[in-house]
Protein backbone atom coordinates (compact mmCIF):
# COMPACT_ATOMS: atom_id res chain seq x y z
CA UNK A 1 0.00 0.00 0.00
CA UNK A 2 1.48 3.30 -1.08
CA UNK A 3 0.33 5.19 1.97
CA UNK A 4 1.94 2.64 4.28
CA UNK A 5 5.20 2.87 2.35
CA UNK A 6 5.16 6.64 2.57
CA UNK A 7 4.37 6.48 6.29
CA UNK A 8 7.19 4.02 7.02
CA UNK A 9 9.77 5.92 4.95
CA UNK A 10 8.74 9.25 6.42
CA UNK A 11 8.27 8.45 10.09
CA UNK A 12 11.47 6.40 10.31
CA UNK A 13 13.51 9.54 9.62
CA UNK A 14 12.30 11.50 12.66
CA UNK A 15 15.23 10.42 14.80
CA UNK A 16 17.71 11.72 12.23
CA UNK A 17 16.14 15.16 12.15
CA UNK A 18 15.83 15.50 15.90
CA UNK A 19 18.53 13.15 17.22
CA UNK A 20 17.59 12.27 20.78
CA UNK A 21 19.93 12.67 23.73
CA UNK A 22 22.17 15.43 22.30
CA UNK A 23 22.21 19.21 22.68
CA UNK A 24 20.78 21.50 20.03
CA UNK A 25 24.20 22.38 18.57
CA UNK A 26 25.00 18.72 18.09
CA UNK A 27 21.55 18.16 16.60
CA UNK A 28 22.22 20.83 13.97
CA UNK A 29 25.61 19.31 13.18
CA UNK A 30 24.24 15.78 12.84
CA UNK A 31 21.30 16.87 10.70
CA UNK A 32 23.72 18.37 8.22
CA UNK A 33 26.37 15.69 8.52
CA UNK A 34 23.97 12.81 7.94
CA UNK A 35 21.68 14.61 5.49
CA UNK A 36 22.24 11.85 2.94
CA UNK A 37 20.10 9.60 5.11
CA UNK A 38 17.07 11.86 5.47
CA UNK A 39 17.23 14.89 3.18
CA UNK A 40 16.46 12.77 0.15
CA UNK A 41 13.38 12.33 -2.04
CA UNK A 42 12.87 8.78 -0.76
CA UNK A 43 11.80 10.21 2.60
CA UNK A 44 8.55 11.35 1.04
CA UNK A 45 8.37 8.87 -1.85
CA UNK A 46 4.93 7.42 -2.30
CA UNK A 47 3.15 10.49 -1.02
CA UNK A 48 -0.17 10.90 -2.77
CA UNK A 49 -2.61 13.55 -1.54
CA UNK A 50 -5.46 11.28 -2.65
CA UNK A 51 -4.47 8.82 0.10
CA UNK A 52 -5.21 11.52 2.68
CA UNK A 53 -8.65 12.52 1.48
CA UNK A 54 -9.99 11.98 5.01
CA UNK A 55 -8.09 15.04 6.27
CA UNK A 56 -9.88 18.36 6.41
CA UNK A 57 -8.79 20.63 3.51
CA UNK A 58 -6.56 22.84 5.69
CA UNK A 59 -4.63 19.84 7.03
CA UNK A 60 -4.36 18.24 3.61
CA UNK A 61 -3.11 21.52 2.15
CA UNK A 62 -0.56 21.90 4.94
CA UNK A 63 0.70 18.33 4.49
CA UNK A 64 0.86 18.54 0.69
CA UNK A 65 2.68 21.88 0.71
CA UNK A 66 5.19 20.67 3.30
CA UNK A 67 5.92 17.45 1.41
CA UNK A 68 6.37 19.30 -1.90
CA UNK A 69 8.67 21.85 -0.32
CA UNK A 70 10.68 19.06 1.32
CA UNK A 71 10.92 17.27 -2.02
CA UNK A 72 12.27 20.39 -3.69
CA UNK A 73 15.00 20.87 -1.09
CA UNK A 74 15.88 17.18 -0.84
CA UNK A 75 16.11 16.73 -4.60
CA UNK A 76 18.23 19.81 -5.21
CA UNK A 77 20.94 20.13 -2.63
CA UNK A 78 23.40 17.67 -4.21
CA UNK A 79 23.60 19.58 -7.44
CA UNK A 80 22.97 23.09 -6.15
CA UNK A 81 25.41 24.17 -3.53
CA UNK A 82 26.98 21.24 -1.75
CA UNK A 83 29.37 21.93 1.07
CA UNK A 84 32.16 19.45 1.51
CA UNK A 85 33.87 17.95 4.48
CA UNK A 86 37.29 16.43 4.06
CA UNK A 87 37.16 12.87 5.37
CA UNK A 88 40.05 10.93 6.94
CA UNK A 89 40.59 8.91 3.76
CA UNK A 90 40.97 12.08 1.73
CA UNK A 91 37.65 11.82 -0.02
CA UNK A 92 35.05 14.55 0.13
CA UNK A 93 31.63 14.16 1.68
CA UNK A 94 28.95 16.42 0.23
CA UNK A 95 26.59 18.12 2.59
CA UNK A 96 23.66 20.49 2.22
CA UNK A 97 24.14 24.05 3.33
CA UNK A 98 22.95 24.90 6.80
CA UNK A 99 20.00 26.70 5.28
CA UNK A 100 19.06 23.69 3.16
CA UNK A 101 19.24 21.37 6.17
CA UNK A 102 17.25 23.80 8.30
CA UNK A 103 14.63 24.27 5.60
CA UNK A 104 14.35 20.53 5.02
CA UNK A 105 13.95 19.91 8.75
CA UNK A 106 11.31 22.64 9.01
CA UNK A 107 9.28 21.20 6.14
CA UNK A 108 9.63 17.74 7.62
CA UNK A 109 8.36 18.95 10.99
CA UNK A 110 5.49 20.74 9.29
CA UNK A 111 4.37 17.49 7.67
CA UNK A 112 4.96 15.60 10.91
CA UNK A 113 2.69 18.00 12.78
CA UNK A 114 -0.19 16.78 10.60
CA UNK A 115 0.66 13.08 10.69
CA UNK A 116 1.47 12.97 14.45
CA UNK A 117 2.74 9.38 14.66
CA UNK A 118 2.88 9.84 18.43
CA UNK A 119 -0.91 10.05 18.43
CA UNK A 120 -1.74 7.84 15.44
CA UNK A 121 0.31 4.65 15.30
CA UNK A 122 -0.07 4.03 11.56
CA UNK A 123 -1.92 5.39 8.50
CA UNK A 124 -5.09 3.47 9.30
CA UNK A 125 -5.04 4.80 12.86
CA UNK A 126 -4.64 8.29 11.41
CA UNK A 127 -7.61 7.83 9.08
CA UNK A 128 -9.90 6.34 11.70
CA UNK A 129 -8.63 8.67 14.42
CA UNK A 130 -9.28 11.82 12.42
CA UNK A 131 -12.80 10.66 11.53
CA UNK A 132 -13.59 9.62 15.10
CA UNK A 133 -12.26 12.92 16.46
CA UNK A 134 -14.49 14.81 14.08
CA UNK A 135 -17.45 12.67 15.13
CA UNK A 136 -16.99 13.27 18.87
CA UNK A 137 -15.44 16.75 18.87
CA UNK A 138 -18.45 18.62 20.19
CA UNK A 139 -19.42 15.91 22.67
CA UNK A 140 -16.16 15.28 24.53
CA UNK A 141 -16.00 16.75 28.03
CA UNK A 142 -13.35 19.39 28.64
CA UNK A 143 -11.46 17.07 31.01
CA UNK A 144 -10.45 14.87 28.07
CA UNK A 145 -7.09 16.30 27.03
CA UNK A 146 -6.35 14.18 23.99
CA UNK A 147 -7.14 11.00 22.09
CA UNK A 148 -4.57 8.53 20.75
CA UNK A 149 -5.20 5.72 18.29
CA UNK A 150 -3.58 2.40 17.49
CA UNK A 151 -4.71 -0.29 15.05
CA UNK A 152 -3.71 -3.91 14.68
CA UNK A 153 -4.91 -7.43 15.37
CA UNK A 154 -6.21 -8.11 18.87
CA UNK A 155 -5.41 -11.11 21.05
CA UNK A 156 -7.62 -13.38 18.94
CA UNK A 157 -6.29 -12.02 15.64
CA UNK A 158 -9.30 -9.90 14.72
CA UNK A 159 -8.85 -6.39 13.27
CA UNK A 160 -8.99 -3.99 16.18
CA UNK A 161 -8.43 -0.43 17.28
CA UNK A 162 -7.31 0.94 20.62
CA UNK A 163 -8.42 4.40 21.60
CA UNK A 164 -6.40 5.89 24.42
CA UNK A 165 -8.32 8.62 26.15
CA UNK A 166 -5.89 10.95 27.89
CA UNK A 167 -7.52 12.64 30.88
CA UNK A 168 -6.55 15.85 32.52
CA UNK A 169 -4.69 15.03 35.74
CA UNK A 170 -7.40 16.47 37.97
CA UNK A 171 -9.97 14.10 36.43
CA UNK A 172 -8.00 10.97 37.26
CA UNK A 173 -8.16 8.33 39.97
CA UNK A 174 -7.67 9.63 43.51
CA UNK A 175 -8.36 13.26 42.62
CA UNK A 176 -11.19 15.25 44.26
CA UNK A 177 -12.54 16.11 40.80
CA UNK A 178 -12.32 12.56 39.50
CA UNK A 179 -14.69 12.01 36.60
CA UNK A 180 -16.84 9.04 35.61
CA UNK A 181 -15.37 7.88 32.30
CA UNK A 182 -18.28 5.57 31.42
CA UNK A 183 -20.03 8.04 29.07
CA UNK A 184 -16.75 8.73 27.27
CA UNK A 185 -16.18 5.01 26.80
CA UNK A 186 -19.67 4.64 25.29
CA UNK A 187 -19.15 7.67 23.07
CA UNK A 188 -15.84 6.37 21.73
CA UNK A 189 -17.22 2.88 21.22
CA UNK A 190 -20.19 4.18 19.24
CA UNK A 191 -18.17 6.63 17.15
CA UNK A 192 -15.55 4.00 16.33
CA UNK A 193 -18.25 1.56 15.29
CA UNK A 194 -19.65 4.15 12.88
CA UNK A 195 -16.27 4.93 11.37
CA UNK A 196 -14.69 1.47 11.37
CA UNK A 197 -17.37 -1.20 11.75
CA UNK A 198 -14.92 -3.93 10.72
CA UNK A 199 -12.69 -3.26 13.76
CA UNK A 200 -13.42 -4.04 17.38
CA UNK A 201 -12.70 -1.04 19.58
CA UNK A 202 -10.87 -1.10 22.91
CA UNK A 203 -11.06 2.09 24.96
CA UNK A 204 -8.41 2.73 27.59
CA UNK A 205 -7.65 5.64 29.91
CA UNK A 206 -4.55 7.40 31.21
CA UNK A 207 -3.89 10.85 32.64
CA UNK A 208 -1.65 13.43 30.99
CA UNK A 209 1.07 12.85 33.61
CA UNK A 210 0.87 9.09 33.27
CA UNK A 211 1.13 9.31 29.50
CA UNK A 212 4.14 11.62 29.77
CA UNK A 213 5.76 9.24 32.25
CA UNK A 214 5.23 6.24 29.97
CA UNK A 215 6.76 8.07 26.98
CA UNK A 216 9.68 9.42 29.01
CA UNK A 217 10.47 5.88 30.13
CA UNK A 218 10.47 4.69 26.51
CA UNK A 219 7.30 2.66 27.03
CA UNK A 220 4.01 2.51 25.20
CA UNK B 1 -18.11 -15.32 49.09
CA UNK B 2 -18.16 -16.59 45.51
CA UNK B 3 -14.88 -16.81 43.67
CA UNK B 4 -15.59 -13.91 41.30
CA UNK B 5 -16.21 -11.57 44.23
CA UNK B 6 -12.94 -12.58 45.88
CA UNK B 7 -11.09 -12.05 42.64
CA UNK B 8 -12.62 -8.61 42.17
CA UNK B 9 -11.66 -7.67 45.72
CA UNK B 10 -8.11 -8.83 45.08
CA UNK B 11 -7.96 -6.92 41.78
CA UNK B 12 -9.07 -3.76 43.56
CA UNK B 13 -6.36 -4.19 46.21
CA UNK B 14 -3.71 -4.66 43.54
CA UNK B 15 -4.57 -1.30 41.96
CA UNK B 16 -3.18 0.38 45.10
CA UNK B 17 0.49 -0.55 44.83
CA UNK B 18 2.47 0.08 47.99
CA UNK B 19 5.76 2.01 48.03
CA UNK B 20 8.68 -0.26 47.16
CA UNK B 21 6.37 -2.88 45.72
CA UNK B 22 6.62 -3.88 42.04
CA UNK B 23 3.99 -1.54 40.62
CA UNK B 24 3.91 -2.91 37.06
CA UNK B 25 3.51 -6.47 38.31
CA UNK B 26 0.67 -5.45 40.64
CA UNK B 27 -1.19 -3.49 37.99
CA UNK B 28 -0.85 -6.30 35.48
CA UNK B 29 -2.11 -8.81 38.01
CA UNK B 30 -5.02 -6.49 38.83
CA UNK B 31 -6.14 -6.47 35.19
CA UNK B 32 -5.65 -10.20 34.76
CA UNK B 33 -7.46 -10.98 38.03
CA UNK B 34 -10.41 -8.76 37.12
CA UNK B 35 -10.78 -10.61 33.83
CA UNK B 36 -10.81 -13.92 35.63
CA UNK B 37 -13.51 -12.65 38.00
CA UNK B 38 -15.84 -12.13 35.04
CA UNK B 39 -14.59 -15.30 33.37
CA UNK B 40 -15.38 -17.48 36.39
CA UNK B 41 -18.74 -15.81 36.97
CA UNK B 42 -19.86 -16.49 33.39
CA UNK B 43 -18.32 -19.96 33.40
CA UNK B 44 -20.27 -20.94 36.50
CA UNK B 45 -23.48 -19.48 35.11
CA UNK B 46 -23.02 -21.31 31.80
CA UNK B 47 -22.21 -24.64 33.40
CA UNK B 48 -25.21 -24.55 35.71
CA UNK B 49 -27.48 -24.04 32.70
CA UNK B 50 -26.55 -27.55 31.63
CA UNK B 51 -25.91 -29.36 34.93
CA UNK B 52 -26.92 -28.86 38.57
CA UNK B 53 -24.25 -31.11 40.08
CA UNK B 54 -21.29 -28.79 40.93
CA UNK B 55 -18.61 -31.33 40.00
CA UNK B 56 -20.12 -32.06 36.60
CA UNK B 57 -20.84 -28.36 36.09
CA UNK B 58 -17.17 -27.57 36.77
CA UNK B 59 -16.14 -30.14 34.17
CA UNK B 60 -18.48 -28.53 31.67
CA UNK B 61 -17.04 -25.12 32.50
CA UNK B 62 -13.54 -26.32 31.72
CA UNK B 63 -14.61 -27.17 28.18
CA UNK B 64 -15.50 -23.57 27.39
CA UNK B 65 -13.15 -21.96 24.91
CA UNK B 66 -11.77 -18.46 25.61
CA UNK B 67 -11.74 -17.42 21.96
CA UNK B 68 -15.28 -18.57 21.30
CA UNK B 69 -16.54 -16.63 24.29
CA UNK B 70 -14.85 -13.53 22.98
CA UNK B 71 -16.37 -14.03 19.53
CA UNK B 72 -19.83 -14.48 21.03
CA UNK B 73 -19.36 -11.44 23.27
CA UNK B 74 -18.22 -9.24 20.40
CA UNK B 75 -21.24 -10.35 18.40
CA UNK B 76 -23.77 -9.65 21.15
CA UNK B 77 -22.20 -6.26 21.88
CA UNK B 78 -22.54 -5.43 18.18
CA UNK B 79 -26.19 -6.58 17.97
CA UNK B 80 -25.34 -9.77 16.11
CA UNK B 81 -27.00 -13.09 16.93
CA UNK B 82 -26.54 -16.60 15.58
CA UNK B 83 -28.52 -17.12 12.39
CA UNK B 84 -31.01 -19.49 14.00
CA UNK B 85 -32.09 -16.97 16.65
CA UNK B 86 -32.16 -13.65 14.82
CA UNK B 87 -35.88 -13.57 14.15
CA UNK B 88 -36.96 -14.33 17.71
CA UNK B 89 -34.26 -12.53 19.70
CA UNK B 90 -33.11 -9.82 17.29
CA UNK B 91 -35.67 -7.20 18.40
CA UNK B 92 -34.93 -7.96 22.08
CA UNK B 93 -31.21 -7.47 21.60
CA UNK B 94 -31.80 -4.11 19.96
CA UNK B 95 -34.05 -2.82 22.75
CA UNK B 96 -32.63 -0.72 25.59
CA UNK B 97 -33.50 -3.51 28.02
CA UNK B 98 -30.60 -5.44 26.52
CA UNK B 99 -28.07 -2.67 27.23
CA UNK B 100 -26.79 -4.21 30.50
CA UNK B 101 -26.20 -7.55 28.74
CA UNK B 102 -24.40 -5.80 25.88
CA UNK B 103 -22.21 -4.02 28.42
CA UNK B 104 -21.33 -7.39 29.95
CA UNK B 105 -20.47 -8.73 26.51
CA UNK B 106 -18.41 -5.69 25.61
CA UNK B 107 -16.60 -5.81 28.93
CA UNK B 108 -15.81 -9.48 28.51
CA UNK B 109 -14.15 -8.79 25.15
CA UNK B 110 -12.31 -5.76 26.47
CA UNK B 111 -11.05 -7.57 29.54
CA UNK B 112 -9.97 -10.68 27.66
CA UNK B 113 -7.79 -8.59 25.37
CA UNK B 114 -6.47 -6.54 28.31
CA UNK B 115 -5.72 -9.75 30.21
CA UNK B 116 -3.79 -11.10 27.24
CA UNK B 117 -1.81 -7.88 27.00
CA UNK B 118 -1.17 -7.74 30.76
CA UNK B 119 0.10 -11.30 30.83
CA UNK B 120 2.04 -11.47 27.57
CA UNK B 121 3.06 -8.01 26.34
CA UNK B 122 6.07 -6.70 28.26
CA UNK B 123 6.26 -3.60 26.05
CA UNK B 124 2.98 -2.19 27.34
CA UNK B 125 3.24 0.01 30.40
CA UNK B 126 0.33 -0.06 32.81
CA UNK B 127 -0.76 3.00 34.73
CA UNK B 128 -2.96 3.22 37.78
CA UNK B 129 -5.80 4.96 35.94
CA UNK B 130 -5.75 2.34 33.22
CA UNK B 131 -5.90 -0.55 35.70
CA UNK B 132 -8.47 1.07 38.01
CA UNK B 133 -10.82 1.87 35.12
CA UNK B 134 -10.57 -1.70 33.83
CA UNK B 135 -11.28 -3.15 37.28
CA UNK B 136 -14.23 -0.79 37.74
CA UNK B 137 -15.51 -1.72 34.31
CA UNK B 138 -15.51 -5.35 35.40
CA UNK B 139 -17.27 -4.51 38.67
CA UNK B 140 -20.01 -2.76 36.70
CA UNK B 141 -20.30 -5.75 34.36
CA UNK B 142 -20.77 -8.07 37.34
CA UNK B 143 -23.53 -5.78 38.64
CA UNK B 144 -25.08 -5.60 35.16
CA UNK B 145 -25.03 -9.36 34.94
CA UNK B 146 -26.96 -9.67 38.19
CA UNK B 147 -29.70 -7.52 36.68
CA UNK B 148 -30.11 -9.60 33.50
CA UNK B 149 -29.08 -13.13 34.39
CA UNK B 150 -32.65 -14.42 34.57
CA UNK B 151 -33.59 -13.17 31.10
CA UNK B 152 -33.94 -15.40 28.04
CA UNK B 153 -31.46 -13.24 26.19
CA UNK B 154 -28.82 -13.73 28.90
CA UNK B 155 -29.35 -17.48 28.79
CA UNK B 156 -29.01 -17.41 25.02
CA UNK B 157 -25.72 -15.50 25.43
CA UNK B 158 -24.39 -18.24 27.72
CA UNK B 159 -25.62 -21.09 25.53
CA UNK B 160 -23.91 -19.48 22.56
CA UNK B 161 -20.54 -20.13 24.25
CA UNK B 162 -21.10 -23.78 23.36
CA UNK B 163 -23.42 -23.60 20.38
CA UNK B 164 -22.49 -20.48 18.40
CA UNK B 165 -20.80 -22.28 15.53
CA UNK B 166 -23.51 -24.89 15.21
CA UNK B 167 -26.28 -22.29 15.33
CA UNK B 168 -24.54 -20.02 12.89
CA UNK B 169 -24.12 -22.83 10.35
CA UNK B 170 -27.76 -23.87 10.48
CA UNK B 171 -30.20 -22.14 8.10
Amino acid sequence: MAIQRFWDDFVSKAGLINPPGVNSEEQVYRRQRYADEWLEPKTVAGFDPADFGFLVPTELGQLTAAVRAFLKVSGGWHRDTPEFEQLDDGSADPRPTSKQADDGAAYYREALSVLRPDRYSDPEALRIGKLVEREVASRLPEWVAELRFETGPDSTGDPAMWVWVILRDDAGVGQPARQDVTPVRSLMFQAAREVAPDRWTYVRFRTVSEQAGVIAAGGR
Amino acid sequence: MRLHNELLKQARLLTNPQPDWPEQADLRRAVSTAYYALFHLLTAETATLFEADPTVAAAIGRRLDHGMRKEVSKSFAADKLPATHRTVFGPQLQSTAADPLKRVAETFSTMQDARHEADYDPTRTYTRNDAVVLVELTEKAVADWASVRETDLARLYLRCFFLWEKWNKER
